[in-house]
């Protein structure tokens, strides 16, 4: 139970950390961003 | 610690890797500017020519000033020194050469709005003649104090040649960033876009050149230590390893943020100041941090640039390494990161996947832009990955590192993270719209970055089997 926890709680504040970093990056891009 | 030279050797030994490493960077950035066509990069790469020339006297003086004191050690060959010697006598010479040909071509195109083809073509020449002379001295330097590089491979248990590799590697990084910092600072001032961009792309090299270095420097601990060398002790190299680590998350840091800043400058055709600075901090913080790890790894084994009052660590089990891998053994923290490990992957290849096929010319209604703007995440995959691999491999390092299959696995990675980079700096791709194929040359670059991250993931799964 505390592996299945420690995985659970790891893996969704690593993969939270780099899904909201790529969010912002690219809400940036989408609100100034330019055509290519 | 003292970090300021207090001996001849030791100051030889800080300012000899200055030019050989030197020229490699200036090199690429001079053949980068040359290709570019860019005046005030070609005008800069002369006058860091130049400076590297000036390097020439104190790496002279330093190491005629050291072979006086090593002829005293009945340890130090003479006839390795005086090898050393003559080789390091004619690449010096080679070297003023080479930065006076630069000086003048840099004097002769102030001003004038084309510098001379012929004059930029020798010098370039005259660096590359020089740069392979100087491979040959470093290597002869190496065996001068290094003879743990002669020791009979049947009789160790990790092969020498990771020392040896992480001897020539570590230097990348490091005086790589001291050339990629003042690169910088030229590019800053000058507010050259160019520039500015070589430089984001050095940092990120230097931290990808990180991992391998990072990798060998583990290897090298278990060849220096197991079995024992005399003279050289575990804790010394702990206490090397503990900066170390702090350094590659420095190297990390550094690196990501320079690569956001090229992947949104290619969206907003524009940089932000306050990134640019904030990489500019990174790197300084990591410079230092860089500085006192190399100062670490000297002592390791080089008795003769010890000081009095040099107090050198005695416990091997005391320091942030030795813990992390008492740490780390402990199944409640090894699963989590392995399960971490196994996203980082998946991120990876997934978008590593996805981009080089649209290159590669799959989804062709899909503009390139388009799907450039996934490769946050599969950057992000690779911090993920570095920062859990560096932590399961203190787990079992002396397994992972002599298992046939981890060498191809770090090599791959190397390659591929750097190939990644072509994508946000290759201009000809950038313009590929919906409908559009990619240029031939980005197509071997996907092919690749395919190749290499699917490697990666070979090498890693084969770990305990083979």
């Amino acid at each position: 139970m505390e592996i299945f926890l420690a995985v659970v709680v790891l893996a969704a504040c690593v993969l939270g950390i780099v899904f909201g970093a790529t969010y912002y990056l690219n809400r940036v891009v989408d609100e100034n961003g330019r055509k290519p | 610690m003292h970090l300021i030279p207090q001996s001849w050797s030791h100051l030889h030994m800080l300012v000899s890797v200055f030019p050989s490493v030197g020229l490699v960077f200036i090199l690429g950035l001079y053949v980068t500017a040359l290709i570019v066509d860019n005046k005030v990069m070609k005008l800069s790469c002369l006058a860091l020519f130049a400076a590297l020339a000036v390097l020439a006297v104190p790496t002279y003086v330093s190491g005629d000033h050291s072979m006086t004191v090593l002829s005293q050690n009945p340890k130090i060959s003479q006839d390795a020194m005086s090898v050393h010697l003559g080789w390091g006598v004619v690449s010096l010479a080679l070297l003023v050469v080479t930065g006076v040909a630069a000086l003048i071509t840099l004097w002769r195109g102030w001003g004038v709005k084309h510098v001379s083809e012929n004059a930029l073509h020798l010098v370039l020449g005259l660096a590359i003649v020089t740069l392979g002379l100087m491979v040959i001295v470093d290597e002869l330097g190496f065996d001068i104090s290094h003879h743990e590089l002669q020791l009979d491979a049947a009789t160790q248990k990790t092969s020498q040649i990771w020392s040896h590799v992480h001897m020539i590697l570590n230097h990348f990084p490091t005086v790589g960033l001291v050339f990629a910092l003042c690169f910088y600072l030229i590019a800053l001032v000058a507010d050259n876009v160019v520039m500015k961009r070589t430089s984001l792309v050095l940092f990120v090299i230097c931290a990808i050149l990180g991992i391998p270095t990072y990798v060998t420097g583990n290897a090298s601990m278990w060849a220096l230590t197991d079995p024992e060398i005399p003279g050289i002790s575990k804790a010394v190299i702990n206490a090397h390893r503990d900066m170390a680590l702090v350094t590659l998350f420095g190297l990390a840091f550094t690196g990501v943020t320079a690569w956001i800043e090229l992947w949104r400058y290619r969206h907003l055709g524009r940089f932000s100041n306050r990134s640019l600075y904030l990489v500019l901090t990174f790197a300084i913080i990591t410079l230092g941090v860089m500085a006192e790890t190399r100062h670490r790894g000297g002592q390791i084994n080089h008795p003769e640039i010890r000081v009095a009052t040099d107090i050198l660590p005695s416990d091997p089990t005391a320091g942030w390494s030795a813990n992390i891998e008492l740490l780390i053994n402990n199944v409640l923290w090894f699963v989590p990161w392995q399960t971490v490990h196994f996203f980082g992957f998946s991120l990876i290849f997934g978008t590593a996947l996805v981009v080089s096929l649209r290159v590669l010319g799959f989804w062709k209604s899909v503009p390139f832009s388009a799907v450039h703007r996934l490769l946050p995440l599969g950057v992000f995959g690779v911090v993920m990955n570095v920062f859990s691999g560096m932590l399961i491999l203190q787990a079992d390092s002396f397994r992972y590192l002599n298992e046939i299959t981890f060498v191809p696995k770090i090599a791959f990675i190397t390659i591929g993270a750097i190939a990644v980079l072509y994508f946000s700096v290759a201009e000809r791709l950038w313009t590929v719209k919906a409908g559009e194929d990619a240029p031939m040359s980005a197509k071997w670059v996907a092919a690749l970055v395919l190749i290499s991250w699917a490697g990666v993931i070979m090498g890693g799964r084969l770990l305990p089997y083979v």
